[in-house]
């Protein structure tokens, strides 16, 4: 625990040193080969995605940065998906950028970085790593948002994204202050004093009810900061806006690594420093974050849909789409904190939620693939309307957004089926606990918001297939964002009918969680 | 936790605060009395007599443009100033393993000569650009 352990932390080593590379060569190439820094990002994460998915899965905990960066099986399996995200990111920024014809070499460093936090994010094992490290991660976005700034709406994306982030972020101290006050403590795992690896949930427990209470204060209050970052209801109001505004790929890129961001931390805290009940004991704080947290995911499941049905915008469709899968993602962590009360250690909401992701990323990066690809010239609007008849100008783009529109929505043989199966079976487990039959019907919201997403979802594949096309201009597909689009698509279909090694893949990152 | 013995702190220890509080009380009034008696009584004018002899008027609108050249390098000030505080601290541990942060600390300067390299080609600090 008291070592510097430098090794554990190579990925993210590399990151900084790929982003400063493409920092330094953006100084040094001619301005138009400048736009080819996108494959450099897109090769330099791809060799990183290798090297993480041939590292087998580890057993035991191992600690680094004396106890402020932990590496588990947990934070390997984020770390894949977040450098699946960027290569996909960096292949549509790409030929995004070429249209918009403003500086690659920034654009593209700060996405690296961004991911550097990310990963940072997936290993976090203090209070004070993980702030630094979600900062990390918001501040290079929040320049990302705004990019396009001769664009008033990106302007505006980028204003509110930093109010927004501002004030969760000071929300986040303010809870940890409260934690830190009861415990005495920042580390979510140490060195006790008999040398034993203690978890500061233990130290929770063992605390007199009066400082439970300002504990279980700090939690709400650092729950609500991390629910700004991954779009909850009530605190999903900047959501439409920065999702319509900021440029296509950073709003995949928001939607995709700044919402798991979000969720890990959710899970590192409450696996890591939320108390186990022994069963018998008198202890309402864990029953208290339950009812909250169904309270939360329940509201979030109806708003998000049924706000999506009446916008005429895809972007902010996505974003209204975005909060409702924020809701089936709170699902699993109701489950995981109703496992928690009950005294249980099963954590399938975990692996749920990490199945979700995985499939997730793969859903959401096609569609946001295929909507750079639509927009021709340096505009970025994407009026629902504009796609009509997009089944007879591009049948490939029509199909490959279908599939992603309906994996989204959660139609059977697709990837996005099984995630909000996983998620919805942990909730009918954990409502077989006693006390927490109610839970059931949180899933039959689930169940319910299904057929209200296919709803907004179908009317987008409507108008590409039922209405004439308003322009007959011929949509270009550039060869490296169709393969990477039609590259999803046949994992989004490979990961619905072959889900076995999927689900082994997720279900491997419990045996280290909760260490 | 048992806090020690250092910080708690009595009230004779805040003497020496005392006495840096008169010191620079009674500089300020030393000098103001003494450049009033011997200075010579040159004839004002309003620029002399403004608080600023140059730079802005401290008294106007305060919707004005500045150049945003301003705030660039106020910006990069802070920004390398900052990172040197963290030479404080590192300074004060460095006994604790001196090879160790040695070679961090050469990580970190290196990361700033690169930012500063950065700056420079970029034509940041270049005011005559256009």
């Amino acid at each position: 625990m008291d070592a510097m352990n430098l090794h554990l932390m190579l990925p993210e080593i590399y990151l900084v040193l790929l982003g400063l590379v493409i920092l330094i060569a953006d100084l040094y190439l001619a301005p138009e080969k400048r736009f080819n820094l996108g494959w450099w990002t897109a090769g330099g994460l791809s060799v990183l995605a290798v090297w993480l998915f041939a590292t087998p899965t580890p057993e035991t905990v191992e600690f680094a940065g004396f106890g402020l960066y932990r590496a588990d099986g947990f934070a390997l399996f984020m770390k894949k998906v977040f450098a699946l995200t960027g290569i996909l990111v960096a292949v549509m920024s790409t030929g995004y950028l070429k249209r918009y014809g403003r500086g690659p070499g920034e654009f593209f460093s700060l996405v690296i970085f961004a991911l550097t936090g990310m990963f940072m994010v997936a290993s976090v094992n203090d209070f004070m790593s993980l702030f630094v490290s979600l900062e990390l991660v918001t501040l290079c976005l929040f320049i990302l948002a705004a990019y396009r700034r001769h664009d008033k709406l990106s302007g505006e994306a980028g204003i509110k994204y930093i109010i927004v982030g501002a004030m969760a972020a000071g929300l986040m101290l303010f809870g940890m202050a409260f934690i830190y006050g009861a415990t005495g403590e920042v580390r979510f795992t140490y060195m006790g004093a008999d040398g034993q690896l203690v978890l500061l949930s233990q130290t929770v427990a063992n605390l007199e009810s009066g400082w439970q209470m300002t504990a279980l204060f700090g939690f709400t209050v650092l729950l609500v900061g991390l629910g700004f970052k991954v779009a909850a209801v009530p605190f999903h109001v900047w959501v439409p806006d920065v999702y319509q505004g900021a440029p296509t790929p950073v709003t995949a890129f928001l939607s995709v690594g700044s919402k798991a961001a979000g969720f890990i931390l959710i899970i590192r805290v409450i696996t890591l420093v939320v108390p186990t009940i022994a069963p018998g004991a008198d202890l309402a704080l864990v029953d208290q974050l339950v009812k909250l947290f169904a309270l939360i995911a329940g509201l979030t499941l109806f708003y998000g849909n049924l706000a999506a049905i009446p916008q005429k915008n895809l972007k902010r469709l996505m974003g209204f789409s975005s909060i409702g899968h924020a809701g089936y993602l709170l699902l699993g962590i109701v489950a995981v904190l109703a496992m928690k009360a009950a005294g249980e250690e099963t954590m399938n909401g975990v692996s749920a939620i990490a199945f979700y992701l995985f499939a997730y990323v793969f859903t959401n990066m096609a569609m946001f693939i295929g909507m750079v690809i639509f927009t021709q010239g340096s505009e970025d609007s994407h009026a629902i309307d504009d796609y009509a008849g997009l089944g007879k100008r591009a049948p490939l783009l029509a199909l490959c957004m279908t599939i992603a529109l309906l994996s989204l929505a959660g139609v059977p043989p697709l990837a996005g089926f099984f995630g909000k199966f996983y998620l919805i079976s942990s909730i009918v487990e954990a409502a077989r606990l006693d006390g927490y039959g109610w839970l059931l019907v949180l899933a039959a919201a689930g169940a319910v918001n299904v057929v209200i997403s296919m709803y907004y979802y179908l009317c987008v594949v409507k108008r590409m297939y039922m209405l004439e096309p308003t322009s007959d201009e011929p949509i270009h597909l550039p060869p490296p964002a169709k393969i990477a689009m039609v590259a999803c698509i046949v994992l989004v279909v490979v990961i619905g009918i072959f889900q076995g090694p999927f689900v082994q893949m997720a279900t491997g990152v419990l045996a280290t969680l909760g260490f | 936790m048992t806090p020690c013995p250092a910080v708690i702190a009595t009230v004779s220890e805040y003497v020496p605060v005392l006495v840096m509080l008169i010191f620079a009380v009674s500089f300020a009034g030393f000098s103001l009395v003494v450049s009033v008696l011997l200075g010579k009584k040159a004839p004002t004018n309003p620029v002399k007599d403004a608080a600023y002899e140059c730079g802005m008027p401290p008294i106007s609108d305060a919707h004005q443009r500045f150049s945003v050249k301003f705030y660039l390098v106020a910006i990069l000030f802070v920004l390398f100033d900052i990172e040197v505080v963290f030479l404080y601290p590192w300074a004060v541990q460095f006994q604790a393993m001196p090879a160790f942060l040695f070679a961090e600390m050469l990580v970190f300067i290196g990361i700033l000569f690169l930012g500063w390299w950065y700056v420079i080609r970029k034509g940041a600090v270049d005011w005559s650009t256009e």
